[in-house]
């Protein structure tokens, strides 16, 4: 479904180097690495918010070299979140709606993540695991064909961590989306993907 | 506690009395209710149009400078540029420069393109207080475009309702700006409404409600019964409608501010990202625009009828067409610039740390005291003139032939900036590093001079410039309050050489030539200050 061939990034020093990865249909898999090992780059360049220096992006048989950021179909839930701090829950969601959707998958979505009634609360009074989920449930309410998790757990305790990544397997699951999921954290990593990637040596490793 | 409240109840006095006992004396003379000398306001040929023409330009100047400023402050807040902090500084000078200056500047600007002038004087003053008012515009919005998480703009990319320029524009940077953008507007529309030199210079033909209150100003407030009571009617008028929309304005400043403080916007220590040409090209054409007049005016001070000719120069420093040399305005202006430092900065900070102290536990009381601090700012310049003259006169007329006097209006319009330029920065100070100090056995003292100062000390030394600055350049207050010839400062006196007739050439040339060292002085304070400024700082100067 996704195929990343050859990709190299350099900033100051290279980032990635002749780097390959596959995602197959419904699919996690979980890009494991240190800080600074380029899992975020990899992510950034699948959206297309970054260009690769060198090699290919394919999705579902198209190569995404000419295709913007917002043509491709792919959504991201950023590390941060970036949830719009001037609109409510309700409205970052309608952010990811399409124009003539149908406003009852609002509810529906938060019903999925476990945050119905929260469409009027204001960001700002959000604990991180409610943050963390309302970024997630914008993120599929546009329907993308795949999305990208960049670390959006991190900040959070370990176990709010353990019961938030159960949760995010378990809707992935349930709309049969695939996804990649970057972490440093091996542990988290094995419990949302079925398969680890470790990205310093691009070596797979098998899911135990 | 007891020592804040002291200084605060010093300063109340020393806003409101001159201007109570100024209104009082002017009610006196004019013998008739402000109702009644505001329905007969448009009737005298001296004010005829005049309140028309206020709001007119001032909202006209508001719209220009946004138009232009957005962009700016756009441009320069989420691009990183080569010499970044020295851009920030040249935009910023603008606002600095003494208008009287920046009315010089565009003269000169016109003398060179004569068809600017032909094209209409409404133009000139408009484009003057575009020009003039563009830092209001990049230092409310620059900041939080430096900062703001980029991820946001990011993430509306990935999603339905952001995918194009356009739909980003609407449904996220307009939301996440108008509070800023809001309040440059209304704070731009507030000096081009009380704006006195350039109104006076570039549209000679037009009087606003500022131009008004400073031509009756010397015979208002005085009971000669030849001149009649027109002149105090005038200024009592004229000052009402001013202070009802200084007030208005200032209401929706606050209510502005407070959205701005209470929107949490995600930020980052530095969001900038490269530009491209086009920005490039942009920032060089409006860096153009506002070294124009600069240049303009600084080239106009060596010619003499279109030769080059350094008799202006000559004929300013030697002082041969007015009683006194640019040195000595020079001097004068330096020593009332020390003395307003010398009192606004202390006073400042006193009123902005008890503001901060006072808003935990009494947020009303604390925006009472910040109102009131702001007070001076939104008064026009000529109305704090005005009340120091006319107070003073009323109660104590020896204290007019005290040479410190014109430092008091000085004290009155620099001491807000002060306050809203180390508010923020006290706000953002962690109580913790004083609460340890207090721990280890620091005294208050102590914990003030090792802790606190130290912390502040970039901020207060942007507002010691600030202060520096406007009190060197500032025009409309010290050219009603002075009255000796020995404390003329150097705005007055290019004032004084610019009046002069035209039929003699080197008049202008010498008010140019002074004009050019406030400029130098002006320019190197701010340009030394950019350095002390953090990115992501502002929204306050």
């Amino acid at each position: 479904m996704l195929e990343l061939r050859g990709i190299c990034k350099a900033f100051d020093n290279p980032v990635l180097t002749d780097f390959d990865l596959d995602v197959g249909e419904g699919e996690i898999v979980a890009l494991l690495g240190p800080s600074g090992s380029g899992k975020s780059t990899v992510l950034r360049i699948i959206t297309g918010l970054e260009t690769a220096d060198a090699g290919s992006v394919t999705f579902q048989g198209r190569d995404l070299a000419d295709i913007p950021p917002e043509g491709r179909g792919i959504g991201m839930v950023f590390q941060r979140l970036a949830l719009f701090p001037h609109l409510d829950v309700a409205g970052n969601l309608r952010f990811g709606l399409a124009r003539d959707g149908d406003e009852s998958r609002i509810d529906e979505m938060l019903d999925l993540v476990g945050l119905d009634g929260f469409g009027g609360r204001r960001i700002e009074t959000l604990s991180g695991g409610e943050a963390q989920r309302v970024a997630l449930a914008r993120s599929l309410i546009a329907e993308p064909r795949m999305l990208l998790l960049d670390e959006p757990l991190s900040s959070l305790d370990a176990d709010l961590k353990e019961s938030l990544a159960d949760e995010v397997r378990r809707v992935l699951k349930t709309l049969g989306i695939p996804a990649i999921h970057v972490t440093h954290d091996g542990a988290l990593a094995a419990r949302l993907a079925d398969r680890i990637v470790h990205l310093a040596s691009a070596r797979e490793l098998a899911k135990e | 506690m007891r020592v804040r409240a002291v200084f605060v109840m010093a300063w109340t006095c020393a806003v409101l009395v001159p201007l109570i006992l100024a209104w009082g004396e002017l009610s006196s003379v004019a013998e008739r209710s402000i109702w009644d000398t505001l329905s007969s306001f448009e009737d005298k040929f001296q004010t005829q149009g005049a309140i028309g023409f206020t709001f007119q330009v001032a909202a006209l100047s508001t719209l220009l400078t946004l138009a232009l400023g957005i962009p700016l402050a756009w441009n320069l807040g989420r691009y990183r540029w080569p010499g970044h902090a020295f851009l920030r500084g040249l935009f910023t000078v603008p606002f600095v420069m003494p208008s009287i200056l920046v009315a010089m500047g565009f003269l000169a600007l016109f003398d060179a393109w004569p068809i600017m002038r032909r094209e209409g004087a409404l133009w000139a003053l408009l484009i003057a207080h575009a020009w003039f008012n563009l830092a209001l515009v990049v230092r409310f919005c620059e900041p939080l475009l430096a900062t703001l998480d980029p991820e946001l703009e990011e993430a509306a990319r990935l999603l339905p309702h952001g995918e194009t320029r356009w739909q980003r524009m609407r449904n996220l940077w307009a939301p996440l700006m108008w509070p800023s953008v809001a309040a440059a507007g209304a704070m731009t529309f507030l000096f081009s409404f009380t704006s006195f030199a350039l109104v006076r210079w570039l549209t000679p033909g037009q009087r606003n409600l500022e131009v008004v209150m400073a031509n009756q100003s010397d015979w208002a407030g005085i009971q000669i019964p030849e001149l009649g009571r027109a002149p105090s009617e005038i200024v009592m008028a004229a000052s009402m409608v001013q202070m009802l929309t200084i007030l208005t304005s200032l209401a929706l400043i606050s209510w502005l501010q407070s959205k701005r403080m209470r929107m949490v916007t995600p930020t980052i220590e530095d969001a900038r990202s490269s530009g491209s040409g086009w920005s490039a090209l942009h920032l060089m054409l409006m860096a153009g625009f506002v070294l124009a007049p600069l240049v303009a005016l600084t080239f106009s001070s060596f010619q003499i009828r279109g030769e080059w000719s350094l008799a202006g120069w000559e004929a300013a420093f030697a002082g041969s067409r007015t009683g006194i040399g640019v040195s000595e305005a020079l001097r004068s202006s330096i020593g009332y610039a020390l003395l307003t430092l010398a009192i606004a900065l202390p006073l400042g900070y006193i009123l902005a740390d008890t503001i901060q102290r006072v808003e935990q536990t009494r947020p009303r009381l604390a925006m009472a005291i910040d109102l009131l601090a702001m007070l001076p700012l939104a008064i026009s310049a000529v109305i704090i003139g005005l009340g120091v003259l006319i107070g003073l006169l009323r109660t104590e007329p020896a204290l007019l032939r005290e040479w410190w006097i014109p430092a008091y209006g000085h004290v009155m319009l620099t001491t807000p900036f002060v306050v809203r330029i180390l508010l923020p920065a006290m706000r953002g100070l962690d109580p913790d590093f004083e609460n340890s100090a207090a721990l280890l056995g620091a005294r208050p003292f102590r914990r003030l001079v090792s802790i606190r100062l130290p912390l502040l000390r970039g901020s207060l030394i942007v507002s010691g410039c600030f202060v520096l600055a406007i009190s060197l350049g500032e025009f409309g207050a010290s050219w009603v309050v002075i009255r000796f010839t020995e404390w003329t400062t150097l705005p007055v006196l290019i004032d004084e050489l610019l009046g002069r007739p035209g039929f003699d050439p080197v008049p202008r040339a010498a008010a140019q030539a002074g004009g050019v060292v406030l400029l130098g002085l002006t320019m190197v304070l701010f340009m030394a200050v950019e350095r002390f400024r953090p990115l992501g700082r502002g929204g306050d100067f």
